[in-house]
């Protein structure tokens, strides 16, 4: 028969062979307790993440790099061959500093796709065809490629922005490319 | 939080006092995840709006704001690296504002209640050094104001406007 005032819990409180499943249960709903306040320090910290990659992606030196490396490759703009190269080296670090972060869950990764997919995409495409430039034989490293896949998941499926919509076709071309 | 518990399941089950029982997981659950929710939450926030006006009211937003301002809203003499240090610190930190907002860690409300006029103003006269500048530093090339590769503060910039539009931008105390 059940118990009405004790619902669920019956079974666990009436019989003693099963009394540890409520023990259990007690422990976990301890230990969630505790632990349940620590997703906010989490937050906390995703933001301080978040504000850091910010500020380097934001930084005159990023700003520019990229800019450079783009417009290079939409022909508008002439510029040396050790400019390019250091550009391309600059964007090759921030590439791989974000995909990095992200994997670490050091910064929170639909924030910074929704602000930033875009520009990594545009980022990604210069970036190999400065490589097919020079370096022709070599592959486009693997955070790069990791980056690439989910902001281009990002601008295909989950983004709310009119405006990244552009780079849906960037990123079809890149698919192919980097052999994903 | 254990033993509170194990008390109402012993209670319960030897003595059979169940409404005591239920005030005890009422009072377990309200010690146990409601204040430390309370809490937490009211820490992040309060963290958030700390940041917040550190930066609005910090050297590196402000502090930028005011050269950009003084060199296209009242034409002082501004130098180029001034302007592009600047530059810089308005542009990141403005985009620092919307990731919070994202995150949840800022009130948007708050920040453009507060904010949106001088959003505005200084995202002009970063359109304006942009201008200037920029193109020139591009062979010459001229180029979209706002290009793809700002999406954040154009965002900003939109919001910030239509808070201006609708005059919910909270007034000057006047005394």
């Amino acid at each position: 028969m059940v118990n009405l005032e004790l619902g669920p819990l019956a079974p666990y409180v009436d019989d003693p062979s099963t009394q540890f499943v409520g023990m259990a249960i007690a422990m976990g709903l301890t230990a969630f307790a505790f632990f349940y306040p620590t997703y906010f320090s989490r937050r906390q910290n995703m933001g301080r993440g978040l504000s850091e990659a910010i500020r380097i992606l934001e930084a005159d030196d990023s700003w520019r790099a990229r800019r450079i490396l783009i417009l290079k490759y939409e022909k508008k703009l002439e510029t040396n061959e050790m400019e390019l190269k250091k550009s391309a080296e600059k964007v090759r670090t921030d590439l791989i500093m974000i995909q990095s972060w992200i994997e670490e869950k050091g910064v929170p990764r639909r924030v910074l796709q929704d602000l930033y997919s875009g520009v990594f995409i545009k980022m990604i495409e210069a970036y190999v065809k400065y490589m097919e430039e020079f370096y022709p034989a070599a592959q486009i490293e693997r955070p790069v490629r990791k980056l690439f896949k989910s902001s281009n998941r990002w601008i295909k499926l989950e983004s709310r922005d009119v405006g990244t919509k552009q780079f849906e076709k960037i990123g079809v071309n890149l698919y192919d490319k980097l052999g994903l | 939080m254990t033993i509170g518990l194990e008390i109402v399941f012993l209670e319960v089950a030897d003595v059979g006092t169940g409404h005591f029982a239920v005030g005890g997981a009422v009072i377990a659950a309200l010690a146990g995840f409601i204040i430390p929710f309370i809490y937490a939450r009211r820490n992040v926030s309060l963290w958030g709006h700390i940041e917040l006006a550190r930066i609005f009211d910090g050297p590196k937003f402000s502090g930028g704001s005011q050269k950009l301002r003084s060199k296209y809203e009242e034409g002082q003499e501004v130098s180029e690296d001034d302007l592009r240090l600047a530059a810089e610190q308005v542009r990141s930190e403005l985009v620092v504002v919307m990731g919070m907002i994202e995150t949840g860690l800022a009130k948007k409300k708050r920040i453009f209640t507060e904010h949106s006029d001088v959003i505005v103003k200084t995202i002009d006269a970063y359109r304006k050094y942009k201008a200037e500048f920029e193109s020139r530093l591009y062979s010459g090339e001229s180029e979209p104001v706002f290009s793809e590769f700002e999406i954040a503060i154009k965002r900003c910039y939109n919001t910030a406007q239509q808070w201006l539009k609708e005059g919910k931008v909270v007034q000057s105390v006047k005394i």
